[in-house]
């Protein structure tokens, strides 16, 4: 782990890499000194997703990156992880792409039954936001 | 002393050899509940560090998810809480886990506290501390399940100029070189098998981890 270093620049803001969050991921199976752990999931950029979202305040590269995560899981042996799509439904309901975003919510709760409670419980928020705005629209 | 240090080669042998074996702590409820789901809230901070807990909350979700459960993505858990007026980490903590559960529909909390989150300078050699404190608690009784204290830390080895380095910090790039140590940290409270939190459904390792084969501790 000490192999790796972050340059630290004093006039520009250093961005985390893929490399370093690649190498962080690489190194956890080998912490417990048992067998080889093979990654179950998908996780394309959801990774760096999560970073722009939490730290660094940045949804525009979060929504991207997410999209790029979900076009190039079509190409995947793997399944797309748990909680990447409504991370994506959530930033394109924002943008008013309620149909899409709705459509990412029931994909995800087909995906992990678990989920499936949050999941029709936004959906259903989101159709009762709808139809308020589209009441609001008629009185006018 | 031959017979001595034969003896003493057999059980530094065992201690090795058993690096793999289950080891059973008090995991009775765990085994009970058997959590398919986790939310991960955003995390209490004991730290001056204002990024600590965003950069704790952000690297914990892919790991935990390949442990074999479902969690749900932590930036939209977070804004919904917003939704429900908890906007602070300190108050999410002290919600009951049951109101979380009838937002969520999660079968488990998972309660994260950022304990350590510095950086010591020794002379010209600088070290890069992070410890947390892990409780995985249930969503639908309010008992704890599972919890772990993990601590990683770093001697760069490397002359750091504490001036250079406060620059940085005003930048703030810093917390960026906490990543590696907090992913190790991460590592082992889900990986390592002394503390580690028993695979989920998902996982091949699941009926294994989860079954109550292996040395019982006996109940107090």
């Amino acid at each position: 782990m000490n192999g790796i270093s972050i340059s630290r620049g004093c006039s520009e803001r250093v961005r985390l890499t893929p490399v370093v969050f690649v190498l962080v991921a690489l190194a956890l199976p080998f912490l417990s000194g048992c067998a080889t752990v093979q990654p179950t999931y998908f996780w394309g950029s959801y990774q760096q997703a999560v970073w722009n979202r939490l730290v660094e305040n940045n949804d525009e590269a979060a929504l991207e990156q997410l999209h790029e995560t979900l076009l190039a899981s079509d190409k995947q042996p793997l399944p797309l992880g748990p909680g990447i799509r409504p991370e994506l439904a959530y930033l394109l309901y924002q943008q008013g792409k309620h149909a899409q975003a709705v459509s990412l919510l029931e994909a995800e709760a087909s995906a992990f039954p678990e989920s499936e409670f949050l999941m029709s419980r936004i959906t259903t928020e989101i159709a009762r936001r709808q139809s308020n705005s589209a009441a609001i629209k008629g009185d006018r | 002393m031959r017979a001595a240090s034969l003896s003493m080669v057999l059980v530094i042998l065992a201690l090795v050899s058993s690096g793999c074996a289950p080891k059973r702590r008090q995991l009775n409820q765990l085994f009970a509940e058997k959590p398919k789901s986790i939310l991960i809230v955003p995390a209490a901070n004991q730290t001056p560090d204002l990024e600590a807990p965003a950069v704790t909350l952000a690297l914990l979700g892919i790991p935990l998810a390949e442990r074999g459960y479902y969690v749900y993505s932590p930036a939209l858990v977070k804004v919904l809480l917003a939704d429900m007026g908890l906007t602070e980490a300190g108050l999410v903590h002290q919600v009951p886990p049951q109101r979380l559960n009838e937002e969520f529909g999660a079968d488990a909390i998972l309660f994260v506290r950022v304990e350590d989150w510095s950086t010591k300078y020794l002379g010209i050699y600088s070290s890069v501390t992070v410890r947390f404190a892990y409780e995985l608690v249930s969503a639908r009784t309010g008992e704890l399940l599972w919890s772990a204290r993990t601590t990683a830390s770093s001697d760069s080895g490397v002359s750091l100029n504490p001036i250079a380095m406060a620059i940085s910090a005003a930048v703030h790039a810093v917390s960026q070189s906490y990543v590696p140590l907090v992913g190790r940290a991460h590592g082992v409270a889900l990986y390592n098998p002394s503390v580690n939190l028993p695979a989920g459904h998902r996982h091949e390792a699941h009926a294994l981890e989860y079954s109550a084969v292996g040395p019982v501790q006996p109940e107090p």
